[in-house]
């Protein structure tokens, strides 16, 4: 499956995402739609979450993949977590945008949002050894929901 | 006299009719209990409606009908307030007094009080009498002027003294003539006013006389004009000083009036105050969270160090399995290399003797054992995917976690606080809009402008009657060496008239010096009693006692009967009561003691012996106490016995307050 699929040079964003980060830059928790982008791919990263490669439809450009990850920190980490993902990461980093900005807008309580408390449940998430790591591999492996 | 019965009806929290019974003068004390804004002055405020037709607020001034007529009930229509006295006198007799107010029908908004009818009704030993003997009855039993003395809230019981130092020479008349009603003096100085208007009746035919006597006509033809002087001056004396009078109840009541917008006007400062904290705040949330999105714009790497740190010790692990499996492989290498060799020479290596069938089968069984272990470490001892794996931990070492963790943890602790003091601020300061909400600038400065222009007023009539004054006393001078040069002529028809005047004159100074001598009596017994009073209540022993000035104001003496300047608000309660038990054990006219938060000053020794004298005040004593000054099972269980009846006030909302019997005793 792995083999068919390409990667991007540009990274896109739902209509449903698109309006989170909106919203998270509007009420003064992220300074640009990009911050808020990224910090969305490490935490569906962390909470085990696993790219999904055709879930592509219906998303407009966000920003380049140079914009995204200068340093290619993100790419690395795509690539060693999921090494399915080694030849799309930016797809990859794509779908996990979109399940992380899901996550970080479902911790707001009304119009207040606690990034410590996000990183405290993230850190329980991966406080049992191997637990976010078991279960992403595990529906990697078996298929993904939804797909 | 005691009150027996209080019924009321839509009077201010209270909707519908409400029956209170305050017993039967068994026991002196009622409580009620009720928290703050529940009805507590209300239920004075009714008593006092009832008998005298108004009600006041806190800071004194008289409350409109619309504010005593229950906000529920006029808003279903039910746009009428009463109050129904239920009352026994000394003698045994039953007086009830009934109040209404209604509104007009036809008035669409009855704001005015002239917007509603007065109904009165009096009943005496179960006879109606008409409406217009019910002042007369209620001023037989209680009248309003010393009312001040029975019915009181205690927040303002130094009302009387401010007065008396701070309210003028009007009003410290005001309650000077207050407490000499109570102390019955009246009673002599209407005597001496008798005397004296018979003096001048018969000085007035004294003067007519002497005119028909050619020798007294003259002086008695100036007398006469001297006296219609006097007495124009004595006119104008009355009407400047109905006029003086009027002009400082107006100045009172403006005053009142900017007093309540003092307390506005404090209002407003607060909310300015409130308002810029606010706006600091809501700049110092604005700068967190700045300072937090330049760190959230970093958090990706620490949101992903977590799941890193596992994938790390994966790796990690797996390249030391590989270092190990290495480290193996050499090691059997080594071990088949030797094994292979020592089959093939069948030599023992340690004797030189050739080797046994046996051990070349162990040799045998351990070169396959080894020949198969190297095969497996050879798969596992993979040296490209440790390489590999290396390249790996070192990519996800280079994604450092930026450490703005605890930075943000920390602005969210402050921004919580913030936020939690902008609410507290919001709240106190929606609490303050609501009470500016109806506040006329403009109409604090008319009042500022009136208050002015009246003490101008009131300034320049006070000269005038000073001025007044002068001249009536020089006139009464002209008029006394007249009188007596016309007096000297000996006139033989008027002997007898002569004599009828000295005897009315040295009546009339004997009823001067009467009245002196008993005011003077009483002030000092006043002195006395409240003194005595006043050391029950004190608990500072270095106090020897009180000290009363000519206007019944009260001095503190400490152990050397030097006066003590400063005292607190605490010690000024102490000492109001002080003079109000003993004016209640002197009074000529004696009534049930309704007090309004009488302890809310006191400190708690203080409030244990006021509570330990208040059952000797009267024969009936109401406490209206709320829970901040007054602990039921602590405090009220040492007069327990001394209770007659007590009440709580529940208070579902602001205008359904309703007064329960509380049933259980007190242990």
């Amino acid at each position: 499956m792995t083999d068919e699929i390409s990667d991007v040079v540009t990274v896109g964003v739902s209509e449903a995402t698109s309006a989170s980060l909106d919203e998270l830059q509007e009420l003064g928790h992220i300074g640009e739609r990009s911050d808020g982008y990224r910090l969305g791919i490490a935490v569906a990263l962390s909470f085990g979450r696993v790219p999904r490669p055709q879930a592509r439809k219906g998303r407009t450009t966000m920003l380049s993949v140079s914009g995204l990850d200068p340093d290619g920190a993100i790419k690395a980490a795509i690539r060693e977590i999921y090494p399915e993902a080694a030849d799309w990461p930016y797809r990859a980093a794509e779908d996990l945008a979109e399940q992380g900005v899901e996550i970080i807008r479902d911790h707001m309580e009304g119009e207040d949002l606690s990034f410590a408390e996000l990183m405290s449940q993230l850190r329980s998430a991966n406080a049992v050894e191997g637990s976010v790591a078991t279960s992403a591999e595990a529906m990697l492996h078996e298929g993904i929901p939804g797909d | 006299m005691i009150i027996e019965r209080v019924e009321f009806e839509n009077f201010g929290p209270y909707y519908g009719k409400q029956v209170v019974e305050l017993g039967h003068g068994e026991q002196p004390l009622i409580v009620i209990h009720g928290e703050n804004m529940s009805g507590k002055t209300s239920f004075l405020n009714a008593v006092r409606w009832g008998l005298y037709g108004y009600a006041k607020d806190r800071s004194g001034a008289q409350m409109s009908l619309r504010k005593l007529v229950n906000e529920d009930a006029y808003l279903e229509g039910q746009r009428r307030v009463a109050v129904r006295l239920h009352i026994r006198t000394d003698d045994g007799e039953s007086v009830v007094l009934r109040r209404q107010c209604q509104a007009r029908v036809g008035v669409p908004e009855a704001v005015e009080d002239s917007d509603y009818d007065h109904v009165l009704s009096v009943e005496v030993g179960g006879n109606v009498l008409p409406q217009s003997q019910f002042d007369d009855i209620v001023n037989t039993i209680l009248p309003e002027g010393i009312s001040r003395f029975f019915l009181f809230d205690g927040e303002l019981l130094n009302e009387y003294e401010e007065l008396v130092r701070e309210g003028g020479a009007v009003a410290a008349r005001r309650v000077k003539q207050s407490i000499e009603l109570i102390l019955g003096v009246p009673a002599a100085t209407r005597g001496r006013d008798d005397v004296h208007t018979l003096r001048e009746e018969a000085d007035r035919r004294y003067r007519r006389e002497a005119r028909k006597d050619a020798a007294a006509s003259e002086a008695a033809d100036m007398l006469e004009s001297y006296v219609a002087e006097q007495e124009g001056r004595l006119r104008d004396r009355e009407r400047l000083g109905v006029q003086h009078e009027q002009t400082e109840g107006e100045l009172r009541a403006l005053e009142t009036e900017l007093k309540r917008y003092d307390a506005l006007r404090a209002d407003a400062g607060l909310l300015e105050g409130l308002r810029n904290a606010q706006q600091e705040l809501g700049e110092r949330r604005s700068q967190l969270l700045a300072d937090r999105r330049n760190h959230v714009a970093k958090l990706w790497r620490d949101a992903l160090a977590p799941r890193l740190r596992h994938e790390l010790e994966r790796l990690e692990r797996d390249r030391s399995g590989i270092e190990v499996a290495i480290t193996d492989l050499s090691y059997a290498e080594h071990r088949l290399a030797d094994l292979t060799a020592a089959l093939s020479e069948a030599t023992c290596k340690t004797c030189g003797q050739p080797m046994q069938e046996e051990a070349m089968a162990r040799i045998r069984a351990d070169l396959a054992e080894t020949a198969r272990r190297t095969e497996s470490l050879r798969v596992t001892a993979d040296v490209n995917r440790m390489q590999e794996l290396s390249g790996t931990i070192k990519h996800l070492r280079d994604i450092a976690p930026a450490g703005v963790e605890e930075a943000i943890a920390q602005i969210e602790r402050e921004l919580g606080s913030v936020k939690l003091q902008e609410y507290k601020n919001e709240q106190k300061a929606n609490l303050l809009v609501d009470r500016l909400k109806n506040v006329d600038p403009e109409a604090i400065v008319e009042y500022e402008r009136k208050r002015n222009a009246l003490l101008r007023h009131v300034a320049a009539m006070e000269n005038d009657l000073a001025s007044l004054d002068r001249r009536i006393a020089e006139g009464e001078a002209n008029i006394a060496d007249l009188r007596r040069k016309l007096r000297e002529k000996d006139l033989p028809a008027l002997r007898t008239l002569k004599s009828e005047i000295e005897i009315l004159e040295q009546l009339e100074r004997l009823f001067d010096r009467a009245i002196q001598l008993l005011i003077e009596e009483l002030r000092a017994e006043v002195e006395r009693q409240a003194t005595d009073i006043f050391h029950r209540l004190t608990t500072d022993t270095t106090y020897s006692g009180l000290r009363i000035n000519d206007m019944y104001g009260l001095t503190i003496l400490d152990r050397d009967n030097r006066e003590v300047a400063v005292r607190s608000a605490g010690a000024e309660q102490v000492v109001a009561l002080s003079l109000i038990g003993a004016l209640n054990r002197l009074a000529v006219k004696k009534g049930p003691v309704i007090m309004d938060t009488p302890f809310g000053r006191l400190d708690t020794k203080h409030r244990a012996n006021i509570l330990r004298f208040v059952p000797t005040l009267a024969e009936q004593v109401v406490l209206l106490v709320h829970g901040g000054e007054l602990n039921r099972e602590r405090d009220l269980a040492e007069v327990a016995d001394r209770i007659d009846e007590e009440y709580v006030i529940e208070h579902p909302t602001s205008s359904r307050s309703i007064l329960a019997p509380l049933k259980e005793v007190v242990a």
